[in-house]
C-alpha cells in the first residue's frame, strides 16, 4: 500500500500562555484520511495542540506560537491566513454538543449560508448528504424544522458534525466529542469516525483511552507540554517505546 | 498499587503456583515410575484434578481481566502469555498422569543397565530442573533463566532421539524385555514433550516482558 499523504506538519512548535509553556517543541506529522488520537493527562497540552491547528487560540490572552504548522501545505499562522478560511477547511466538534437554537435544517446550512451561498437546491442537498453522513438523517428527516435543541444529546452532537462536514472541510478536530454521551450515542460517534476518516482527516482529543485505541490509526501521548510519544495505535496500546507512555496508559502514572 | 496491579500480582503468583504443582506431579510419577508404587500413582490421578481445576481458576480470572480492567501494553502481555502457559502447564500434568498409567501395566523391575542407556533418569532429572527454573524465571521475571531452558530442551530431544537405536540394541540381546521397552520409550516422549511445553512457557515469558516473539525462530 502507498503511503497516505501528510495532510498536516507541526515543526518546532511552542506555545505560550504567558509565561507559562503549554507545547514544546512539538514535530509532528498527520496523515490525510486517518483518525489521530490525542490522549494524556490533564494539562499535558493536548487539547491546546488541538486547538492551535485552527487558531483557536489567537485571543487568549497571552498566547503566543512559535514554530510551523503547515495544513495541506499551507503554513497557517502566515499573517496572509484568512482565520475564517481556515475554519472552512479545518472544523472544529466540541465536547458538549452546541447546536444553534434554530432548526435541524438552519444548523446545517449555517456554514453555507454565512459563506454567503444562496442557491437554495445547492444547500439543499449539502444539508440532505451532511446528515446522512453522521447517520441521523433517518432519524430527522421528517422534523428537518424542529428545533436542534429537541434533539438527544447524542443526536445534537451527530448534528454538529453534520454542521462541521456541510461546508466540506479537509480536516476535523474534534475535543472529547462523546465525553457528555451515553454509551450508545458514544458507540455511534465511534462508528461514525471509521465512516468519516474515508473522506477526512481527523484528529481526536479523548480522555478515554479504550476509545483512542478503538477509533485512531495513530496516537499521540503527551505529557507536560511534550509529544512523548507518537506512533501507530496498535504500537502503541501492545508496545509502547517509552515508559511514560506505558505507565500512563497502564494507570501507574505519577 | 492499582487494582489491576493487584490482581496481576495475584494472577502470577498463581501461576507459579501451578508450574509447582506440575513439578510436584512429575516429581512424584518419576518416583512412582522407578519404585513400581501404585500407591504414588493414585496420589497423581487425584492432584490432577486439582491442576485442572486451578487452571479453570486462572482461565476464568484472565477472562475477568480482559472484560473489567481491559488491559493494555506490558499487562495485557502478561495476561496473554499466562492464557497460553496455563494450557501448557495443564498438559505437562496430563503427562504426569500418563505416566502414572503405565505402571499398574508393570510387571517387573526396571533392568538397570537399560535404564543408564537410555539417559531416562538423566532425562526426567533434567525435565524437573526446568521446572524448577521455570517457577523462578516466571517470578523473577528473569529472562536469562528462561533463556538457559531452551538448552535443555535440546538436551531432552537427544535422548529421545538417541533412544529407539539404544531400545532396538537392547532388545536383540532381551527380546522379553520389549514390553518394558515399550513403556519406557512412551515415557521418554512424554518426558521430551514436557521440555518442549517448558520451552513454550519460556516463550511466552520473553514474549511478556520483552513483547519479542520467539516461537518458530531459532534465534530466541
Amino acid at each position: 500500500m502507498s503511503e497516505k499523504k501528510i495532510m498536516l506538519e507541526a515543526r518546532n512548535v511552542d506555545v505560550f500562555y504567558g509565561e507559562f509553556q503549554a507545547i514544546k517543541n512539538i514535530d509532528m506529522k498527520i496523515k490525510e484520511k486517518s483518525v489521530t488520537a490525542f490522549i494524556g493527562p490533564s494539562g499535558c497540552g493536548k487539547s491546546t495542540f488541538l486547538r492551535v491547528l485552527n487558531r483557536m487560540n489567537d485571543y487568549v490572552e497571552g498566547f503566543a506560537l512559535r514554530g510551523e504548522i503547515e495544513i495541506n501545505g499551507e503554513k497557517i499562522y502566515r499573517k496572509s491566513v484568512k482565520v475564517e478560511e481556515l475554519r472552512k477547511k479545518v472544523g472544529m466538534v466540541f465536547q458538549k454538543p452546541n447546536p444553534f437554537p434554530k432548526s435541524i435544517y438552519e444548523n446545517v446550512a449555517f456554514g453555507l449560508k454565512i459563506q454567503g451561498i444562496t442557491d437554495k437546491t445547492f444547500i439543499e442537498e449539502r444539508v440532505i448528504s451532511s446528515l446522512k453522513q453522521v447517520a441521523l438523517w433517518d432519524e430527522v428527516k421528517d422534523q428537518l424544522k424542529k428545533s436542534a435543541l429537541a434533539l438527544s444529546g447524542g443526536q445534537q452532537q451527530r448534528l454538529c458534525i453534520a454542521r462541521t462536514l456541510a461546508v466540506e472541510p479537509s480536516v476535523i478536530l474534534m475535543d472529547e466529542p462523546t465525553s457528555a454521551l451515553d454509551p450508545i450515542s458514544t458507540s455511534k460517534i465511534e462508528e461514525l469516525l471509521h465512516e468519516l476518516k474515508k473522506k477526512y482527516t481527523i484528529v481526536i482529543v479523548t480522555h478515554n483511552m479504550q476509545q483512542a485505541a478503538r477509533v485512531s490509526d495513530d496516537t499521540a501521548f503527551f505529557y507536560m507540554g511534550e509529544l512523548i510519544e507518537f506512533d501507530k495505535t496498535d504500537k502503541i496500546f501492545t508496545n509502547p517505546s517509552m515508559e511514560k507512555t506505558e505507565n500512563y496508559i497502564t494507570g501507574r502514572f505519577g | 498499587m492499582t487494582q489491576l496491579e493487584t490482581t496481576l500480582k495475584a494472577l502470577k503468583s498463581s501461576t507459579v503456583e501451578m508450574i509447582t504443582m506440575a513439578k510436584i506431579q512429575l516429581q512424584k510419577s518419576k518416583e512412582a515410575f522407578l519404585n513400581k508404587d501404585q500407591d504414588l500413582a493414585d496420589e497423581i490421578f487425584i492432584s490432577e484434578k486439582h491442576l485442572n481445576n486451578f487452571e479453570l481458576r486462572i482461565d476464568r480470572d484472565c477472562e475477568n481481566i480482559f472484560a473489567l480492567h481491559n488491559p493494555v501494553a506490558s499487562d495485557l502481555r502478561l495476561v496473554i502469555a499466562i492464557l497460553k502457559v496455563i494450557s501448557d502447564i495443564e498438559r505437562i500434568g496430563d503427562h504426569a498422569e500418563g505416566i502414572a498409567s503405565y505402571i499398574s501395566e508393570l510387571d517387573k523391575k526396571f533392568e538397570k543397565d537399560l535404564f543408564a542407556k537410555l539417559r531416562f533418569t538423566e532425562m526426567y532429572d533434567l525435565a524437573l530442573q526446568m521446572l524448577e527454573m521455570l517457577e523462578d524465571a516466571f517470578d523473577r521475571e528473569d529472562l536469562s533463566l528462561a533463556r538457559k531452558i531452551f538448552k535443555l530442551d535440546k538436551s531432552l530431544n537427544e535422548i529421545k532421539l538417541a533412544a529407539p537405536d539404544v531400545i532396538t540394541t537392547y532388545l536383540r540381546n532381551d527380546s522379553e524385555a520389549t514390553k518394558q521397552a515399550l513403556f519406557l520409550f512412551s515415557t521418554i516422549r512424554k518426558l521430551e514433550r514436557v521440555g518442549d511445553l517448558c520451552k513454550n512457557i519460556s516463550e511466552q515469558l520473553i514474549f511478556y516482558v520483552e513483547a519479542k516473539v520467539v516461537k518458530h525462530r531459532s534465534e530466541k
